[in-house]
C-alpha cells in the first residue's frame, strides 16, 4: 500500500521529465554547471501518555540542486529535487517515499515555467490555511497537517508592475496518507486502501488553478481560484471482508469535485500583523455531499521586541475559525478560535518555543492544545520537543451539542509527546 | 543680483546667531555634524549595486561560538533606501532561507521571509529594527541603508582612532523603533569612512562598540571595510562579519528583488 502511494502512475510525467532534461542538456553545454547537496537525517520517538505505548521512526531527505546557466545573465534555468523517506517500528502506512520535488524551472525577469513535481503554498494564517489547496497533505508526517505530498505540475507566472499571475496545471492528484492501525493516531476503522472518486478519470482528471498576487504598501494580497479533485477527502463508511471472509466496516475516501475560490490579505501595520483567509467552495452535483459553503480564518500578531530588555522576542497571535456548514460541515474549525504565543530566545542556539490552543465554540470542553521548542544543539544538530493534547469530552455533556459530538473525538485519547533529533548536511 | 541678496541675509543670519553664543555653537554643532555625515553619504552614492558574502562569528560569554553564512545582493535606489536581498547558507538547517528588504528613509520598510521547508513567504514587520539579526550583536537597524533622513546629527569633536584623525559624530536615530538613544560614529578625517561606532541603548548606556577594519578600496572610489567586530559591552558577547568575494557592477537590477527571485534565491 505504501509502496504503491510513493509511485506515480503518470504517463505524461516522464515525458514532461524527459524534455526537462533534454532542454537541461541544451542549456548547460557552453554554461556553467553546478550541483549542491544537501538534507537531513533524524529519529522521532512518539510517546502516547494516555494509550501508554510508544513508537519509533527514522526519516530523511535528500535534496539537490543543478543550476544550469545564470550568473549575471537575465534567464537561467535549474532543476531542484527532494526525496523524503520515512521508517517507522508500529505503522506500515508511515513507512513511505515520496517525491516531494522533481522539477525543472526556466526563468527570465518577467515570466518563469516550471514543470514537473513541485509545491506551492498560498495564503497568510497561522493556525488554518484555508487557501491553500494545490498540494495533498502527506497527514502521516505531520500531526498539524503542514507537511505535503510533492503535486505534478506545469506552472506559468508572469510578473507585472501591477501583480503576479501564476496559472496551474495540474495532470495528477496525490492521494492522502493516512495513520494505519497499528500505529495510534489512525480512526479506529481501517482506511480502504482503495480510494474512490466523484471523476470518472479518478486521479488522472486534470486540475488548474490561477493566483494573482500582488504587495503594495503595507498591503499583501492574494486571489485565487481552483478547479478540480478536492484534496480534502470525506470518510464514507463501507464494508469490506477480510481475509477470514468476516464483514467488517471501513472507511472509504471519497474525493469530490470541487470549485474554490480564495483570498488573503495581510496589512502590516508598525509591529502588527493583521491577516485574513477566506474561501467560497463550491461542489459538482453528487450523491454524497454537494454542500456550497463559505470558511473564514482571520486574525492578528503582534510582536513584543526585546524582551525584559534583553534579546528576547515574545509574539502573541489570535485567530478566529468560521464555517458557513457550522455543525453540519466537516471542518473541525467551524466555529473555533485559536490562541497562540511564540517566545524566541535570540540565542547563539536559536531556542524557541511556540505554544497554542484552539477551542470549539460550539462544542463546550472541546479543545487541541500543543507546545512546540526547538533548539539547534550545534551547527548541524537540532533537537524538537512537541508535546499534543486534545479532548472532546465536554461535547456529549453539552446541552447544546445535541446528540452529535465534534469530530475531533478521534483524538481524544491520543495525547502525544514527540521528541525529534535531526542532523543537517 | 537676487542672489547676492539672499546670501547677504544668511551671512547676517550667522553673524546674528554667533551673538546668541549656546544656541549658536549648537547650531554650529549640528550644522559641522550634518556636513561630515551628507560627505560620507555623497562620497558613497552611485555605486549601482554589489554582491557579497558574509561570514557570521557568533560568541557567548562562555566562548561558544557558532557560525552562520549568507549570500547579499544589494541594488542602490536614488531617492529612497536600497534594496536587498539576503539568503542564508548556514546553519545548514536554514539553508535556503531568504529574506527580502525594500529600505525606505523615514516611512517603515517592507520586509519578507522565505521558508523553503514550507515553500511560504512570509511579510513580516520592520518594526523588529531593535531586535538581533540571527542571534548576532547586530541589530536588524544596524545592517539596514543609510539614509540622511534618518538621524539627527551633532559634531562633537575630534579624536584618534586606529592611528586615524577623526570627527566623533553623534547620529540621533529619528525613525520610530529604534534601539537606540543615540550613536558615536568615528568617521576619518580624509577619507569619510567610519572606523567605529558606539552604541548607547535607550537608557543612554554605553550598550555596544562596532569596529570596521581591513578596508578596501573598489573602483578606486568606494572604500568597504572587510571585517565588521561588535563587543557587547552588556552581555560579554562578541559577533565579528567577514565580508567576502565582495563585488561591483554585477549586472544586478529591479527584478532581481522581487518576490519571485525571494522564492528562487539559493
Amino acid at each position: 500500500m505504501s509502496g504503491l502511494q510513493s509511485q506515480y502512475k503518470l504517463s505524461g510525467l516522464p515525458f514532461l521529465l524527459r524534455s526537462a532534461a533534454v532542454t537541461a542538456g541544451l542549456l548547460c553545454s557552453p554554461l556553467v554547471f553546478s550541483v549542491e547537496l544537501q538534507g537531513y537525517a533524524g529519529i522521532e520517538a512518539r510517546w502516547f501518555t494516555e494509550l501508554k505505548q510508544s513508537q519509533l521512526s527514522a526519516a530523511g531527505e535528500l535534496d539537490s540542486y543543478w543550476k544550469i546557466g545564470g550568473g549575471a545573465n537575465s534567464d537561467a534555468s535549474s532543476i531542484t529535487s527532494k526525496i523524503f523517506a520515512r521508517v517507522d517500528s508500529e505503522d506500515d502506512e508511515r513507512t513511505h517515499i515520496d517525491i516531494r520535488e522533481l522539477s525543472w524551472l526556466y526563468y527570465q525577469d518577467t515570466w518563469e515555467l516550471r514543470a514537473g513535481i513541485s509545491k506551492v503554498f498560498w495564503g497568510v494564517t497561522e493556525s488554518a490555511h484555508r487557501v491553500d489547496i494545490i498540494n495533498q497533505t502527506d497527514s502521516v508526517e505531520s500531526l498539524d497537517g503542514e507537511e505535503k505530498l510533492g503535486q505534478p505540475m506545469v506552472q506559468w507566472t508572469g510578473i507585472y508592475h501591477w501583480g503576479s499571475v501564476s496559472t496551474f496545471i495540474l495532470p495528477y492528484f496525490r492521494e492522502r496518507t493516512f495513520n494505519g492501525d497499528e500505529g495510534y493516531l489512525g480512526f479506529g476503522f481501517p482506511i480502504s486502501s482503495r480510494h474512490e472518486y466523484q471523476s470518472r478519470q479518478r486521479e488522472k482528471h486534470i486540475d488548474w488553478a490561477i493566483r494573482y498576487s500582488h504587495s503594495l504598501g503595507i498591503w499583501d494580497i492574494g486571489l485565487s481560484h481552483f478547479s478540480g479533485t478536492s484534496r480534502e477527502p470525506l470518510l464514507l463508511t463501507t464494508l469490506r471482508q477480510t481475509p477470514e471472509l468476516e464483514i467488517e466496516i471501513q472507511l472509504t475516501p471519497f474525493y469530490r469535485l470541487i470549485n474554490q475560490t480564495g483570498i488573503d490579505i495581510q496589512a502590516t501595520i508598525e509591529g502588527w500583523l493583521w491577516k485574513l483567509e477566506a474561501i467560497h467552495q463550491s461542489a459538482e452535483k453528487n450523491v454524497v455531499f454537494d454542500t456550497d459553503f463559505s470558511a473564514l480564518t482571520a486574525g492578528l500578531e503582534y510582536t513584543f521586541i526585546g524582551l525584559k530588555g534583553g534579546a528576547a522576542d515574545l509574539g502573541v497571535l489570535a485567530e478566529y475559525h468560521y464555517n458557513s456548514e457550522g455543525k453540519d460541515s466537516f471542518d473541525l474549525l467551524q466555529n473555533d478560535i485559536f490562541i497562540g504565543s511564540r517566545l524566541t530566545l535570540n540565542d547563539i542556539h536559536d531556542t524557541n518555543f511556540l505554544f497554542g490552543v484552539i477551542a470549539d465554540l460550539d462544542y463546550n470542553g472541546s479543545y487541541q492544545a500543543f507546545v512546540e521548542g526547538s533548539r539547534r544543539l550545534n551547527d548541524s544538530w537540532i533537537v524538537t520537543l512537541d508535546a499534543r493534547i486534545a479532548d472532546a469530552r465536554g461535547a456529549a455533556n453539552s446541552p447544546e451539542s445535541d446528540d452529535k459530538s465534534d469530530d475531533l473525538i478521534i483524538f481524544a485519547n491520543k495525547d502525544v509527546v514527540t521528541l525529534d533529533i535531526s542532523y543537517y548536511f | 543680483m537676487v542672489l547676492a541678496l539672499k546670501k547677504l541675509i544668511n551671512t547676517a543670519a550667522v553673524s546674528f546667531c554667533c551673538l546668541l553664543s549656546p544656541f549658536a555653537l549648537a547650531d554650529a554643532a549640528k550644522n559641522e555634524g550634518f556636513r561630515i555625515a551628507k560627505e560620507v553619504q555623497d562620497r558613497d552614492s552611485g555605486w549601482g549595486n554589489s554582491h557579497a558574502t558574509m561570514e557570521m562569528i557568533l560568541t557567548n560569554k562562555h566562548g561558544v561560538s557558532s557560525k552562520r553564512e549568507m549570500e547579499q545582493k544589494t541594488l542602490e535606489v536614488q531617492n529612497d533606501g536600497d534594496k536587498s536581498l539576503t539568503i542564508f547558507h548556514e546553519p545548514r538547517d536554514v539553508k535556503g532561507t531568504a529574506f527580502l528588504s525594500f529600505s525606505h528613509a523615514l516611512k517603515p520598510d517592507q520586509q519578507w521571509l522565505f521558508l523553503p521547508a514550507l515553500k511560504r513567504t512570509k511579510r513580516i514587520s520592520s518594526a523588529n529594527k531593535s531586535g538581533p539579526f540571527l542571534g548576532s550583536e547586530f541589530a536588524f537597524e544596524d545592517l539596514s541603508s543609510f539614509e540622511i533622513e534618518k538621524y539627527d546629527y551633532e559634531y562633537l569633536r575630534d579624536d584618534v582612532v586606529a592611528k586615524a584623525p577623526v570627527y566623533i559624530v553623534k547620529y540621533l536615530p529619528q525613525y520610530k523603533h529604534s534601539g537606540y538613544q543615540y550613536l558615536e560614529i568615528a568617521i576619518d578625517k580624509k577619507e569619510y569612512i567610519m572606523h567605529k561606532i558606539d552604541f548607547y541603548d535607550r537608557k543612554g548606556s554605553h550598550l555596544k562598540t562596532l569596529r570596521f577594519n581591513k578596508y578596501q578600496h573598489f573602483n578606486d572610489r568606494y572604500w568597504r571595510a572587510m571585517e565588521f567586530i561588535v563587543n557587547n559591552h552588556q552581555t560579554g558577547k562578541k559577533t565579528v562579519l567577514n565580508w567576502k568575494n565582495y563585488q561591483f557592477d554585477t549586472g544586478l537590477k529591479e527584478a532581481d528583488f522581487n518576490q519571485a527571485a525571494l522564492k528562487r534565491a539559493r
